[in-house]
């Protein structure tokens, strides 16, 4: 397994906080620091989660793959970005279903909204954590100049 | 530099609160400053009574500190996880050891000579110390101690005796201000008398570890009378009142004068009431209030009467003895202890020291209400003088909200004390300052704010003297009155949460806070009397949910941030709501409410090497 696979897939040793923080890096060089409306951050990923809790909760399983393919921001142009960027939003949706399972709907529902609301304030602004910066050196790695140059990185389509 | 401070700088907040044990809530940091100063305080005692090659005292904290933190951080038998060690070099070098001295300590982050009782660098009578320090926290019983004397005897090459004092009387404001004279007294016989003196608190006494075959504690009334300062219990301004009014009541012009429907201004500023005058009981004279007040605790203003006890107090002192004071069985039961007392007040004479009394804060096995209305079928009832001195040193501390720390695991008294003044630092450190994000940053770890922080505890912490902070040795409580009633519900919940995270995030916990102190040991984080909570209604003694601790202590702290961007106009929810998932969720739940404080606790997790 390659390395960049390795830091952004579901393991069961990781808490959700670690996929929330990779999101959050992902995103923050993909839609850029500062912005000021938080729906540019977060739009895919509230989606993901909403079609999660909503819709598929119980067929999780079978759909949790296809939410996070159809899910992945039209912004991101690079295919390792993409993959890395699905594996996160798989484990993340994973992570969410299984660490919530036991709560009443509304927890759940509130956690959901906390999430998302985490992982637009973290690509936002103020330092990333180690794991953020850690998968955006390896998966923006080829060139590291600009966000533009970052975003055209690895593999074409 | 000072011990405390050295201890944060190894193992900072809120890392601190990592715990350290299974069988009982203590914080690693805690636990590794407690061995440190008890093999602190042995190797210094031990190297006045043999003549062996002994650690320096600095040196003698280190290793105690370091002796298990490998172990604990889940580092043993990995040197290639290298962060800890990197971590603890670049801080004893900073604090001024030379890289070679700073190696030769690091090595025990990998040996334990607490557990193998050898190491070349001291005899194996100095690692039997380093075992005894470490040994006391593992239990909870003080007659367990004697034990492991008695292990410890052949390498130490001494006769080491316990001796069990304690006082068990219900009121624990008292039991404070008798914990501070017992403690005033072993340091005279340690000083004075060159007596071989350890105290240990437990749950259940405080332990002397002594060469002493039969230590005993004699107590005079006077030094009760002295409180905590030595200026008396009762302020200037009382005792005058009182001797005004006692006077008063013996003259029969003056009381008839003040006791009319429309007293004259003097009798008012004395506060003066004929039922004070009459309904007090004290054998062989009128009920006279007042003056029972400064019999019991007048100062400079005392009256010369016979101390009467309850006699049911008689038998809750154990190796502790009250000079001057006579036990007799009383009729009058006093409503706020249950005892029989033959001397008394009535309940309303506490108003006098600005108290009203509440089932809340006295009476906890009846239902919220007034002690007078529960009272009014059982007559004939009285308040009897050790329940008065509590009222008055409670009105004294000046805060009805208490914020307590209760351990169980055994601590030298010297120690409670010092994290008693810890925690009233840091409780008052913050009651000024809450509303200011920065400043709660601060208090966490980082890179700038966090030293100055550091200084300030290590330059204040010696001015700080009780009854700003009470600690109990007979029950291992330290007690800091903290604040006063607010007008909002949710502003004191945010309050208590974020003053009891940043407790917690020091490594001070278990936690209660509460009107009354707790008569028992809690293993939870907190305990709150306003309500439980599932964030931090857990015990972080356990396998599965005690390693979230630093996050769920950050994530209360954060409060304060989430509470500041709530003010500054950004749409939140509402900001308990974090408090309403258990321990686990508390990671995701710090990224929600202060993603700056997660990537800060994140940076040092990674730095120190310590595992998720």
């Amino acid at each position: 397994m390659n390395g960049v696979e390795e830091l952004c897939r579901y393991s069961p040793d990781r808490g959700i906080d670690y996929y929330v923080s990779g999101l959050a890096g992902i995103l923050r060089v993909v839609v850029g620091p500062g912005k000021t409306s938080t729906h540019a951050y977060v739009k895919e990923v509230r989606k993901a989660l909403e079609t999660l809790v909503f819709s598929v909760w119980d067929r999780s399983d079978e759909y949790i793959p296809v939410v996070a393919e159809s899910n992945i921001p039209d912004t991101i142009h690079s295919n390792k970005v993409k993959e890395c960027f699905r594996e996160l939003l798989i484990a993340l949706l994973r992570r969410f279903r299984e660490t919530t399972a036991d709560l009443p709907i509304g927890s759940r529902i509130r956690l959901m909204n906390m999430t998302v609301s985490a992982i637009a304030e973290m690509a936002k602004r103020g330092k990333l954590p180690p794991v953020g910066e850690k998968i955006i050196n390896h998966v923006f790695s080829k060139s590291s100049q600009s966000v533009s140059q970052n975003l055209e990185g690895g593999e074409n389509p | 530099m000072s011990c405390l401070r050295i201890a944060y700088e190894l193992l900072p907040p809120p890392l601190a609160a990592l715990p350290a044990k299974y069988w009982t809530s203590i914080s690693l940091w805690l636990h590794s400053y407690t061995v440190a100063r008890t093999f602190q305080e042995f190797v210094t005692i031990y190297s006045e009574a043999r003549d062996v090659d002994t650690p320096s005292e600095d040196d003698a904290f280190l290793i105690g500190f370091l002796h298990d933190i490998g172990q604990k951080l889940r580092l043993r038998g990995k040197p290639s996880e290298e962060g800890l060690v990197e971590w603890i070099r670049d801080v004893l070098m900073v604090i001024g050891y030379t890289e070679g001295e700073a190696d030769e300590l690091v090595r025990y982050l990998y040996t334990n000579p607490a557990e193998t009782l050898f190491d070349p660098l001291y005899d194996r009578s100095i690692w039997r110390l380093l075992w005894l320090a470490d040994r006391l926290q593992g239990i909870d019983n003080p007659l367990a101690i004697l034990q492991l004397l008695a292990e410890a005897k052949d390498d130490l090459g001494l006769e080491l005796n316990i001796a069990l004092l304690n006082i068990t009387i219900p009121q624990p404001f008292m039991r404070t201000l008798l914990s501070r004279i017992v403690h005033k007294n072993l340091e005279q016989m340690t000083r004075n008398e060159g007596k071989l003196v350890i105290p240990i608190t437990t749950p259940y006494g405080l332990a002397v570890i002594t060469d002493e075959p039969s230590l005993t504690i004699e107590i005079n009334w006077d030094e009760i009378r002295k409180g905590f300062n030595g200026n008396g219990m009762l302020d200037e301004k009382t005792e005058e009142d009182l001797e005004w009014n006692m006077n008063c009541c013996t003259n029969p012009e003056c009381k008839s004068e003040c006791s009319k429907r429309k007293k004259p201004s003097v009798c008012r500023e004395h506060r003066f009431t004929k039922r004070d005058c009459e309904k007090g009981v004290y054998p062989g004279s009128k009920g006279n209030s007042y003056r029972i007040a400064l019999i019991y605790y007048g100062f400079k203003k005392r009256v010369n009467a016979k101390v009467i006890l309850p006699d049911d107090i008689r038998y809750m002192f154990q190796g502790i003895s009250i000079k001057e004071v006579e036990y007799i069985s009383g009729r009058y039961m006093c409503p706020l202890c249950g005892a029989k007392t033959p001397v008394g007040i009535t309940g309303d004479f506490l108003q006098f020291f600005n108290t009203n009394i509440t089932t809340e804060q006295w009476m906890r096995r009846l239902y919220p209400g007034s002690v007078n209305r529960l009272m009014q079928d059982v007559k004939p009832y009285s308040v009897d003088p050790l329940c008065l001195g509590e009222v008055i040193l409670r009105s004294r501390a000046g805060y009805p909200v208490l914020i307590s720390l209760t351990l169980r695991a055994l601590v030298p008294l010297p120690v409670l004390e010092e994290v008693g003044k810890l925690a009233y630092y840091l409780v008052f450190q913050l009651g000024t300052s809450i509303p200011k994000r920065t400043t709660v940053s601060s208090l966490l770890y980082d890179d700038n704010g966090f030293e100055k922080t550091l200084e300030n505890v290590a330059n204040t912490l010696p001015s700080i003297g009780v009854p700003k902070f009470y600690y109990d040795a007979f029950t291992s409580t330290v007690v800091v009155p903290y604040r006063r009633f607010m007008q909002s519900h949710q502003d004191e919940w945010i309050r208590d949460i974020i003053v009891a995270g940043i407790l917690a995030a020091w490594g001070l916990y278990p936690l209660t806070i509460s009107e009354t102190v707790p008569s028992a040991p809690s293993n939870v984080l907190l305990s709150y009397y306003k309500g439980r909570r599932p964030l931090y209604d857990y015990q972080p003694s356990d396998k599965k949910l005690g390693d979230y601790t630093p996050y769920v202590a950050t994530t209360m702290t954060s409060l304060a941030e989430l509470n500041h961007r709530a003010n500054t106009g950004e749409n939140l929810p509402a900001l308990l709501e974090v408090l309403d998932y258990p321990p686990e969720h508390s990671p995701l739940l710090l990224q929600y409410t202060s993603p700056s404080l997660y990537s800060r606790l994140e940076s040092l997790r990674v730095r120190i090497g310590v595992r998720p």
